[in-house]
């Protein structure tokens, strides 16, 4: 298959987003400026999946402040928006992922006839692909528009959902899910994205498996 | 671009060698175009209708040197075949149906011209051919050969001749003339249908045939390519022929992906064809006929056909059918759909073209502006513009949406060409959705490309001006995505991406530095995708949102900057700037660098907010986790505080915020106007990093209440970071805590100022007052200020302030100062002016007295005072307030009643002291009942007291109360002392205290024991609070105790220690049991099987065995003391009769008269009153006057209830003189439980002292007095002149009985008179004794006749058959007639005395 996936979203019925991940082609240089200062300062990562990627090799106990003043002689840019990483990309996902929204909220989507016909629509050269359960969870996939590959796309739908409905169906994931770290009851799986460590490699390891098919 | 079918209709070929085709056609045309066909391609497939069918005639001769003879026909699998195949179809020269038009004159005509030219017509027009052709022979007759055939000659007919040689389905007779017209009519239509026929079995034919060479095809894997498009492209064609447009689409459909797949796997070489130098774009864009022109075959087999030249071919055809598909579509709606799907399919085209660029810029340049030119040049044909046009008009129309929805993508898709074509001049718009495809790696060098010369140049009209300056090109940008949202909005669909698009508008401006624009946008852009869950989004445009106002706050800093700038808005802007650096930081997605630069925005901004600025208040809770530890502490002290824990979100080491001051409020539950505010003004440091942040709140005030969070405020300059607490209702207890805790500054734990509230010890029966007691800490203090607040609804708490008396335990009972004086509200405030020392405890009892609220709650019980205290004092010169409340009950436990008698002039007083609740025996120490009076005018004696002394366990329980009994004797008759009192006093214990006394003694000691082991201050603190809660929980057995010693409690013992853990929780919070950590989890179960060991030891099965060797002194400070002033009892008059028998024998006879002596002596020496003046006028005067002197000039100060209540009860409080009536009435008063009507009606000697409802009691009576005012005044003027009488008589009246018959004065009056009075001024008798003479009438022991004595009134004296009554001897009678003042005693001294009665016979019976 020539058309790689680059982006999967997996969206609750309520319409929030669960899961994103990008995966081509900036998965592999993932050296954000904020991984960069994370450890350079010594501080682990927030995301769970890169933990093992934020340790310090040295100067673990520099600050943040120490990491500010030496950029400051460089650049004394207090700009908030640090531009073109992968965040650039994630959020071009993020943006597509909540447009296809309209799509299957859309009175002319027709999950049913679109079993086979996932093809949302194409921005920017992308083209974005759906696929809506009947009980609303929905997964959005993005790929190249060179190649309409809506045909061929189904299994990798049912794939994806199927890791999912594990992951749900596992009844300490869903214990530690209700009370997250701050302690706040969220009411549920739709509150919240998925942190789970697991089930990010396994979607990861579906799309590279696709990808390099 | 000429979208219309280019054939115009079916081709028919004709071959007309005998030139009719002029006529024939002339009359055909009357009959064209065919309607209504119906055909069905085969059996099981559906029959479909062509409404109209248009036929093209074309003349088609047959050619001697056609090729067909050389074809191989029986070889289908041979690609000269195909290729023939192909051939033949490729130009559309073979015609569906071929006709000949004949005519013979006769048969030999027929057989030497016409039939050779069939023939070689069919052989090369029909047979010869691969591709499947209908014809049909028409034969246009003349008379000469219109003959029936007849039965003995078929064959002379020519046309049937015709009809034998070839298939007769094929011929057709025409006629050159008719008879008519039915039979016009009739041969035409004949001819139409044979037509029709014809012509559907030709589609069906050809369409079999190249449906099986498609199949056969695909089949083959070694075969060109190029048969399989053109086969499948002929099929598209027939079906475009037949004007099944549908079908035909399909089979383009099939076509593409047809196309697509062999270039895919490579089975067919296709160039793109935009990289060609030979590429015209001009041509493809200009020439509108070009791409309907195009003939695919030839470019296939000439190996010129381009992907580009493909698609546009496809498309083309596609677009074409579905425009005629549109306009011939039977509805509007249908017509819309069809559009719709034209719309559809251009989206996918363009992006299909775009696909062909291979990263090349320049091309993708080149085909943006083509997709950009072909996609306006389709939203302006005619079909599309007639249909939205339509539609917009008609926003009802179920596919309105839809077509709006595709025009929106049409023009997102024109944006994204203008974006593309932009790069190429590297113009770009930053951050938007469209953004470089970071996919297309390849595309590189564009900045070195830019230096270059450009090879692309944009020709498009409409494009060329935007793509001049980036500045247009932003332009060009926003009005098409204005565009785009503008169809979404009127298609009322697509509202995400209308955000998306909006926001994109947005950041053009701040690109532009339209920061004002943008910010506008911005403003709820990321509120909307937070509340929507897609943080990533809604972070990301708040840092632009952020950007975007620093910019402009910055530019209002500037010195340059406008400086008419408003303020206000200026202000505005800043205070969001602030927020919305706090709500990035809530966002709980930001990096570290982020959160390290908002903590230093943060700080700087706050920081420089101006003092006239409004603070700014942002919801605490979205940075922080909070915890308040509800359990309140002492660390210094009369320093209060709470604990409060601030932990950040975010697990960052960061800098941290300057916090100015933190503030918790606590409002009371009660009282909502009652707050308390704890306070942490030292500017600390708090980390929005992974530390938890702990900080002290603390106060100078403690309420004792409960209460709940309000507020908590953080300060950091003017932002305050706020959580309301309003809808929570979280609960926090507060209460003094008596000793500091342990910290790092007081190792040693310290007393704080506390006050308790009691009723004193020792106390006078309605004389009541309040003892607080005040416990210095270890802190010196001064100007003491003290308030006191009743919360009883049913009653009025009035402070006697005057007698207010304050007394320092620890200095031997030195009297201290009080001063008082009425605040603002008319309260009285007690004040303590001088300092008071360390662990000094001051007793300040307080005087009061309790005014009943008419129409008040009367369920309420009014013995218990709900009383609320507030002490302030200056403590090193900081204020401190100490507020508690405390419900006192008032009521004794003790009850006293007193039964008074008298024989001759000798009162006898027997107290009956017992316990006002059966279940609660007391224990009587001590009983003393002597004169108020030093000089007292009664000698008072007892044997009670000796008994006392002797039993140390004088236990009144419920029903069996204690009696003392009391001798009282006039020292003299001369009658000094008007107001002398007797007081009682009563030193007793309840048995309860005791009980709980020894149980708190020994949970003390277990405490000290366990402390000894673990010096836990939370220990401490759990055990010192359980003190308080379990001492009413407890059901002890109390007569078990009193009798054996032996302390039980019946209690079960986990459900006590269950409720006294829940009632501790209460207090605490529940922190411990919810959401408190496990360290207090675990301390609470530890508690409470101590708890639990501890009670074990009072169990119904142990029972604690009480050893105490000095009992008195182990419970004197539980020891109690009650005084009463009980008034002498006052009685008018008290008689004396005495019957004396002048022959005393041992017994009398029966019958035998028997002589008496009737002596009647009177004294008045207890009424109260002096000497000779006995009883008349004055008294009579002065017996109604107290109450309304009282009345009319109370003490200044006092109430008129408080001076009855006083005058009754405590003389020492009344100064009015009390006169004997009222005295007496008093007297009855206090020491009798019932009704004013019962007072004259129970024996007046026998009273009870009900301490508890004497008040009640006394002020109803007092406003019975009230009420009689007015009538008293009446009676008096009445009794003024009954009094005018000189003496008081009184009637004797001997009592008839079965017994005896009396002889002589059975009633006679009995007067009183001064002069009467022996020397001594109070006793009198009668001058004679009245003599009597019995006579038995019966045997036995019987009693003297009893005599009642009446007081007669003038009234009376002429009402001599007035009813005494029969009322037994010895009992008193009290006379009504001189009204309610007149009282007295009588004295039978014979009472019950018998005489001894016998027979006639002298002798005595007895009878068993």
């Amino acid at each position: 298959m020539s058309s790689k996936i680059y982006f999967v979203s997996l969206i609750s019925k309520d319409n929030r987003p669960l899961y994103i991940q990008h995966f081509f082609p900036y998965e592999s240089l993932d050296n954000s400026i904020d991984r960069q200062i994370d450890e350079e300062t010594g501080v682990e990562s927030e995301n769970p999946v890169d933990k093992k990627k934020s340790v310090s090799e040295d100067d673990e106990t520099s600050t943040v402040q120490d990491y500010l003043a030496k950029q400051e002689g460089i650049e004394n840019d207090l700009s908030l928006l640090d531009g073109k990483s992968s965040s650039n990309e994630l959020l071009k996902y993020n943006f597509l992922s909540h447009m296809a929204l309209d799509i299957f909220e859309s009175p002319f989507y027709d999950s049913e006839e679109n079993t086979n016909k996932n093809l949302l629509f194409i921005q920017d050269g992308i083209a974005v692909y759906g696929y809506a359960t009947s009980t609303g969870f929905k997964v959005v996939l993005g790929s190249s528009a060179k190649e309409n590959i809506s045909d061929v796309l189904y299994p990798l739908f049912r794939q994806i959902h199927r890791t999912y409905i594990k992951l749900i169906s596992n009844p300490f994931y869903q214990q530690y899910q209700l009370e997250d770290k701050t302690g706040n009851k969220n009411g549920g799986l739709d509150e919240g994205g998925i942190d789970n460590l697991k089930f990010s490699e396994s979607i990861k390891r579906i799309v590279t498996d696709w990808n390099s098919s | 671009m000429d979208f219309n079918h280019d054939g115009g209709g079916v081709r028919v070929g004709y071959y007309d060698p005998f030139d009719l085709y002029g006529k024939f056609s002339e009359e055909l045309s009357k009959k064209l175009p065919l309607t209504n066909l119906h055909w069905k391609e085969s059996k099981d497939k559906q029959l479909k209708s062509i409404d109209v069918l248009r036929l093209t005639f074309v003349q088609d001769i047959p050619n001697s040197s056609s090729t067909s003879s050389s074809i191989d026909f029986s070889d289908e699998q041979n690609d000269q075949f195909y290729h023939n195949l192909i051939l033949q179809s490729q130009n559309n020269n073979v015609p569906y149906v071929q006709v000949m038009l004949i005519k013979c004159l006769n048969m030999d005509d027929y057989k030497s011209k016409v039939r050779p030219l069939i023939r070689e017509w069919l052989k090369q027009k029909i047979t010869g051919n691969i591709i499947p052709t209908g014809w049909l022979l028409v034969l246009v007759a003349d008379g000469s050969i219109d003959e029936e055939p007849t039965v003995f000659n078929k064959s002379t007919n020519v046309y049937n001749k015709i009809k034998l040689d070839f298939e007769e389905s094929h011929c057709i007779k025409l006629k050159a003339e008719y008879k008519s017209t039915l039979e016009y009519n009739e041969n035409w239509n004949s001819l139409i249908t044979s037509f029709k026929l014809t012509l559907l079995d030709s589609f069906t034919e050809r369409l079999k045939l190249y449906k099986k060479q498609l199949q056969s095809l695909d089949k083959r894997k070694i075969i060109n390519p190029i048969f399989k498009i053109v086969l499948q492209e002929s099929t598209a064609k027939i079906f475009q022929d037949m004007t099944l447009y549908t079908e035909s689409l399909i089979e383009y459909d099939k076509l593409l992906k047809k196309f697509n797949k062999l270039v895919h796997d490579k089975i067919l070489e296709v160039p793109t064809g935009l990289e060609s130098p030979d590429m015209d774009w001009g041509s493809f864009i200009n020439n509108k006929l070009f791409h309907a022109n195009l003939n695919l075959e030839k470019l296939l087999f000439d190996k010129k056909l381009t992907k580009f030249q493909f698609y546009c071919y496809n498309f083309l055809k596609q677009s074409s059918l579905l425009i005629s598909l549109s306009t011939t579509a039977s509805s509007p709606t249908f017509r819309t759909l069809h559009i719709i799907e034209l719309l559809r399919r251009l989206r996918i085209f363009t992006s299909n073209l775009l696909n062909l660029c291979d990263n090349n810029l320049e091309l993708i340049s080149q085909v943006s502006e083509f997709n950009f030119i072909i996609i306006d040049e389709y939203l302006q044909n005619e079909a599309v513009l007639k249909t939205i046009q339509y539609n917009l008009g008609k926003p009802e129309i179920q596919k309105h949406a839809e077509l709006l929805e595709f025009i929106g993508e049409l023009k997102l898709c024109q944006r994204e060409q203008l974006i593309k074509i932009g790069e190429y001049f590297n113009y770009k718009i930053e951050g938007v959705i469209a953004d470089v495809d970071l996919h297309n790696d390849n595309i590189s060098n564009k900045h070195d490309e830019s230096s270059q010369q450009k090879l692309f140049q944009v020709t498009y009209a409409p494009l060329v001006e935007p793509l001049r300056s980036q500045s247009n090109f932003e332009d060009k940008f926003v009005e098409l995505t204005q565009q785009v949202v503008e169809n979404f909005n009127m298609a009322n669909i697509r509202p995400r991406s209308i955000d998306i698009l909006s926001t994109e508008i947005a950041m053009v401006f701040y690109n532009n530095g339209l920061y004002e624009k943008a910010s506008n946008i911005l403003s709820s852009c990321f509120q909307f995708y937070k509340l929507q869950g897609w943080d990533y989004i809604s972070c990301h445009l708040l840092k632009i949102y952020i950007e975007c106002l620093e910019k402009i706050v910055n530019e209002n800093d500037h010195p340059d900057s406008n400086s008419e700038r408003d303020e206000a808005g200026e202000v505005g802007k800043t205070h969001t700037l602030l927020c919305s650096y706090l709500d990035l930081l809530s966002t709980k997605s930001c990096t570290s660098r982020e959160i390290s630069l908002l903590a230093n925005k943060i700080t700087k901004l706050s920081s420089s907010l101006k003092e006239s600025d409004a603070g700014l208040i942002y919801p605490l809770e979205t940075l922080f986790d909070f915890k308040i530890n509800k359990f309140i502490e002492s660390e210094d002290v009369n320093i209060y505080n709470l604990k409060v824990t601030l932990t950040s979100h975010f697990k960052f080491k960061t800098p941290d915020l300057k916090v100015n001051s933190i503030s918790l409020e606590l409002i009371n539950m009660q009282d909502p106007d009652e707050s308390i505010i704890l306070k942490n003004s030292d500017i600390q440091a708090l980390s929005v990093g992974q530390n938890s942040n702990k900080f002290k709140l603390t106060t100078t005030e403690i309420i004792e209440d409960d209460f709940k969070l309000s507020k908590l405020v953080v300060s950091i300059g003017k932002l305050n970071l706020h959580k309301d607490f309003s809808k929570d209702n979280e609960r926090v207890k507060l209460f003094p805590v008596i000793s500091t805790a342990p910290s790092e500054k007081n190792k040693h734990p310290k007393n704080n100022f506390w006050c308790d509230l009691s009723i004193p010890s020792k106390r006078y029966l309605n004389d009541d007052s309040m003892l607080l007691t005040i416990n210095n800490g270890d802190s010196a203090l001064n100007d003491l200020n003290i308030q006191f607040w009743c919360g009883n609804t049913s009653s009025n708490l009035e402070l006697v302030e005057t007698k207010t008396t304050c007394f320092s335990k620890t200095d031997n009972g030195k009297s201290i100062d009080i001063e008082s004086c009425k605040d603002d509200d008319g309260n009285i405030v007690f004040n303590i002016k001088n300092g008071i020392a360390e662990n000094e405890v001051l007793e300040v009892y307080v005087p009061y007295l309790i005014n009943p609220v008419p129409g008040s709650n009367d369920d309420e019980n009014q013995y218990v005072l709900k009383i609320k205290a507030k002490l302030k004092y200056k403590q090193n010169g900081q204020c401190h307030q100490y507020h508690f409340k405390k419900d006192i009950d008032t009521s004794l436990s003790i009850a006293v009643t007193v039964q008074d008698i008298f024989k001759s002039c000798t009162l006898f007083s027997n107290f009956s002291i017992g316990t006002s609740d059966s279940k609660l025996p007391i224990k009587i120490i001590d009983v003393d009942f002597h004169s108020s009076s030093s000089d007292s005018n009664y000698n008072i004696s007892t044997c009670s007291n000796s008994l006392l002394k002797k039993s140390d366990n004088m236990i009144a329980y419920g029903e069996q109360p204690a009696k003392f009994f009391y001798k009282i004797e006039k020292k003299d008759d001369n009658f000094d002392k008007e107001d002398e009192t007797f007081l009682l006093t009563i030193k007793y214990r309840d048995l309860k205290d005791e009980a709980l006394y020894i149980i708190k003694d020994e949970f003390k000691k277990m405490i000290e024991d366990h402390e000894k082991d673990n010096h836990s201050y939370n220990f401490r603190k759990f055990a010192l609070k359980s003190v308080t809660l379990f001492e009413n929980l407890l059901s002890i057995r109390l007569n078990l105790y009193s009798i054996e010693q032996l302390i039980r409690i019946d209690n079960n013992l986990n459900q006590l220690v269950d409720s006294i853990l829940r009632k501790f929780f209460e207090w605490h919070d529940g922190g411990a049991k919810n959401g408190g950590d496990q360290e207090d989890e675990k301390f609470v179960q530890e508690f409470a099987q101590i708890l639990l060991n501890f009670f074990k030891k009072f169990s119904i099965k142990n029972g604690y065995q009480v050893s105490i060797l000095e009992k008195e002194k182990y419970f004197e400070s539980l020891n109690k003391i009650l005084k009463i002033n009980v008034p002498v009892p006052l009685v008018r008059i008290i008689h004396k009769l005495e019957f004396k028998i002048l022959q005393t024998r041992s017994h009398y006879i029966v019958g035998e008269p028997i002589q008496l002596e009737l002596y009647i002596n009177s004294t008045t020496s207890w009424s109260g009153k002096p000497p000779l003046e006995p009883l008349i006028s004055k008294d009579d005067e002065s017996s109604i006057s107290p109450p309304i002197a009282e009345i009319k000039s109370p003490n200044p100060g006092l109430k008129p209830g408080a001076s009855a209540m006083s005058g009754s009860v405590s003389p020492s409080v009344s100064s009015v003189p009390s006169s004997p009536v009222l005295q007496q009435k008093q007297q009855n008063r206090t020491v009798s439980d019932g009704d004013s009507s019962d007072l004259y009606h129970n024996d007046m000697s026998t009273s009870t002292i009900d301490l508890n409802a004497v008040n009640e009691k006394i002020d109803k009576k007092i406003d019975n007095i009230k009420k009689k005012k007015k009538v008293m005044f009446e009676s008096t003027s009445k009794n003024r002149k009954k009094n005018k009488q000189s003496c008081l008589s009184f009637e004797i009246d001997l009592q008839i009985s079965d017994n005896w018959l009396i002889s002589g004065k059975k009633k006679f009056l009995y007067k009183v008179t001064p002069s009467a009075f022996s020397s001594n001024k109070h006793n009198f008798e009668l001058e004679e004794p009245v003599n009597l003479i019995l006579i038995p009438l019966k045997i036995g022991k019987i009693p003297l006749p009893k005599i009642d004595i009446r007081l007669l009134n003038e009234d009376e004296d002429r009402d001599e058959d007035e009813e005494a009554g029969d009322k037994p001897e010895g009992e008193e009678e009290i006379e009504h007639d001189l009204g309610d003042e007149f009282t007295m005693e009588i004295d039978y001294k014979n009472n019950f005395e018998t005489l001894t009665i016998v027979s006639e016979l002298d002798k005595i019976n007895f009878e068993f």
